[in-house]
């Protein structure tokens, strides 16, 4: 969820904007308090040098007076006056000695704790001015600034909570603004991958609160209504043909057998009306074949799926087509490696593999061999049906899957070239991978993968079961 | 005269002591050129037929007259026609039925059908094949308990999945053995390629090719073999056909 939403722009811009906004707040901030701080400095040393001065001015003689007067004035005890004669003693005021590291030049100068911690005791800060009067006399005047301090402090930490409000608010609208396109973009994800695995009939969601991925979604919305009706223009002609061609066809089939029936075996044209029923019904049949994947295709119900043992379905493929591979003086070997369950229905299952074995026996040469193992892989059960025939050119495995696709060199092999077409629909139907290679030494293996990759990428495999 | 047209008689006289009459075909189906080949198939098999287009008709018809069976097309402009099955047996009707759908409506409902003594076939249909699976339908109903099958001395025992001619044991593969009693179970019936392979292997579609061919050549082999007149015939353009040599 975490990464996900870091990949989503207006997440990272909204993050993004919350961190400079921080950052801007807490340098404003920082200006304010320098600005102050400074004004207050120099405010408290001009009030010093004021005050040192007007002691100064004043007659010698009244001068504890006016320390006493001021003194009493100062109700807030922040201003220290001290006057000491030569030997250090205090004569009036409330300092008890003279700061150790003040220079007395009627300059003003910090008294931190560091200088002179027993002066600074009880948290005291302070700012003082020195100047000698004569005969050996010194005055001090003095203002505790710790409240500066104070501010100051105040200051710093309203910075960093501000900041970290101001983050976390940033991260919070962030995930806030960006769930809304998380979402539609799990949504786009899921129904994509539906679409690669052909229904075409599917759209991408509109969120109305993300207006460029919606206008995005509305152009791939818009390709694929395109293609869509592509599609379905091409399929619909040879479905068309197929299936207004069939009633007659099947009222043909049914004249010609009436006519075989009528004439009995012993007619002339027996043997003329049983070629035509026999043409016929190869007729029938690749018209059945035809609208029998295009009805698979159209499917999408997968209601007939269940958890399915594949090793007894092979074992009937082999009892089914061994009588046939030694006819033909073909081994045929059948090696179940694996105890395991897919999804699938099964009796589609069957109808796959049983034309991959199919093929496979129609063209391999007599004494060659054809192998049907089901083995267990990381990710699922492996079928495969291995032939030592010619195999299938590269760059025509996927060409064979279309229909009516015939390789130059079957040509001589009875065939509709609907077979293949047949299964790689019943493939697609379950969402498994079918993959055409080599056999080593020569011929074609065909590696039915049951696993539905579609599936997988958002949950584990759960219907893998290796025990 | 070919044996298929004679079989609507023939069994009738096999398995009943009344006097023969010809087995009565209820034909339920809204296409009026199908419906009609049905019925000139069925004719030609020497079975009376009376035909309706919707289910409503149907069901009243089948509840008043017997029919020994009911051709019944899945898609009726008034009800699914597995309801109309539904309907007669909670009237008590045990007519069996031969629904006939188009694949697309092929479900685990229809497919169900087979274990509840009914049968079901997918458009386009050859008619003959209807016809042969109508004829399995109406003798399904006398074969069930038989648990041995003798014909011209080849004797099958279904208990012990085994088959002797004149006293030898014929030596089965599992598969031949399935396919002789399919056969047998069946003798003086057309049986399809398809109606073969759905029985033996159990998968509803077209097998295609001669797989089936070979299966019934090996077969044929073993009971020659084992000394058993010809007793499997092929009929020509429609499947095999199991009974006495001729």
């Amino acid at each position: 969820m975490l990464t996900e939403l870091w990949r989503i722009t207006s997440f990272r811009l909204t993050l993004l904007y919350g961190g400079l906004f921080a950052l801007a707040v807490v340098a404003l901030l920082g200006l304010v308090y320098v600005q102050a701080a400074t004004y207050q400095n120099a405010q408290v040393d001009q009030i010093l040098v004021n005050e040192i001065h007007a002691f100064v001015a004043a007659p010698r003689a009244t001068l504890p007076d006016d320390i006493a007067h001021e003194m009493r004035r100062d109700f807030r005890h922040i201003n220290h006056y001290g006057l000491f004669d030569a030997n250090g003693q205090r004569l009036a005021g409330n300092m008890a000695y003279v700061p150790y590291s003040l220079v007395l030049n009627g300059r003003p100068a910090a008294v931190s704790p560091r200088d002179d911690p027993q002066l600074t005791a009880g948290d005291r800060e302070l700012r003082a001015v020195g100047q000698s009067i004569g005969n050996g006399e010194t005055l001090i005047v003095a203002r505790d600034v710790a409240l500066l301090r104070q501010l100051r402090v105040a200051l710093l930490r309203s910075c960093l909570v501000f900041g970290i409000v101001v983050l976390i608010a940033g991260a919070l609208g962030g995930v806030w603004f960006s769930l809304p396109a998380v979402r539609q973009i799990r949504a786009i994800n899921s129904v994509t991958r539906e679409i690669a695995a052909g229904d075409y009939r599917r759209r991408l969601p509109l969120a109305r609160r993300n207006p460029e991925l919606d206008r995005l979604a509305q152009i791939v919305n818009a390709m694929l209504d395109d293609t869509e009706r592509l599609m379905g223009e091409v399929k619909s002609c040879s479905d068309n043909i197929a299936h207004d061609l069939r009633t007659p066809l099947t009222r043909l089939r049914a004249a010609i057998y009436r006519a075989q029936q009528t004439a009995g075996a012993g007619a002339p044209v027996a043997g003329l009306l049983d070629n035509a029923l026999a043409q016929t019904d190869i007729l029938l049949g690749r018209f059945r074949a035809l609208s029998r994947i295009s009805e698979i295709e159209a499917k999408r119900r997968v209601a007939g799926f269940a958890a399915v043992d594949p090793a007894p379905i092979l074992r009937q493929i082999a009892s089914l087509y061994e009588p046939l591979a030694s006819q033909r003086g073909i081994r045929f070997t059948l090696a179940l490696e694996a105890d395991c369950r897919i999804h699938a229905d099964g009796e589609l299952l069957f109808e796959a593999l049983g034309n991959l074995v199919d093929n496979a026996l129609k063209f391999t040469p007599p004494g060659g061999e054809v192998t049907v193992s089901l083995t267990l892989q990381p990710r699922g059960a492996v079928i495969a049906v291995a032939d030592t025939g010619p195999g299938i050119p590269e760059d025509r495995r996927r060409s064979v899957l279309q229909r009516f696709y015939r390789l130059a060199e079957a040509k001589n092999v009875e065939g509709s070239g609907l077979g293949l077409s047949l299964v790689d629909a019943i493939v697609r139907l379950h969402g498994f991978q079918l993959v055409l290679d080599d056999t080593p030494g020569g011929g074609t293996s065909a590696r039915l993968c049951c696993w539905n990759a579609a599936l997988e990428a958002d949950s584990a495999p759960a219907q893998r079961n290796a025990d | 005269m070919a044996p298929a047209r004679a079989l609507g008689y023939a069994a009738v006289m096999h398995s009943s002591a009344l006097p023969p009459r010809p087995y009565k075909i209820l034909v339920i189906e809204d296409d009026s050129g199908t419906s009609e080949e049905i019925q000139t198939e069925l004719a030609s098999h020497g079975f009376e037929v009376d035909r309706v287009g919707t289910a409503g008709d149907g069901l009243a018809l089948a509840l008043k007259r017997r029919y020994d069976a009911i051709t019944l097309d899945r898609m009726l402009p008034d009800m699914d026609g597995l309801n109309v099955i539904a309907a007669l047996r909670r009237h008590g009707v045990r007519t069996p039925v031969l629904v006939i759908s188009a694949l697309s409506d092929v479900d685990e409902r229809v497919r169900g059908l087979r274990a509840g003594g009914d049968d079901y076939l997918t458009k386009p249909f050859a008619s003959d094949e209807m016809a042969a699976r109508v004829e399995v339908l109406l003798r399904r109903q006398d074969d069930a308990a038989q648990t041995t099958i003798a014909i011209d001395g080849l004797v099958l025992d279904r208990m012990a999945h085994a088959a002797r001619y004149a006293g030898r044991d014929l030596d089965l593969k599992p598969t031949e053995y399935q396919l002789l009693e399919f056969l047998m179970r069946h003798s003086d019936q057309v049986l399809t390629r398809t109606m073969i392979f759905e029985a033996v292997w159990g998968y509803h579609f077209d097998p295609g090719t001669n797989v089936i061919e070979v299966h019934i050549a090996g077969l044929r082999k073993k009971l020659d073999q084992a000394g058993c007149p010809a007793l499997i015939h092929t009929i020509r353009g429609s499947g095999y056909l199991f009974g006495h040599a001729h």
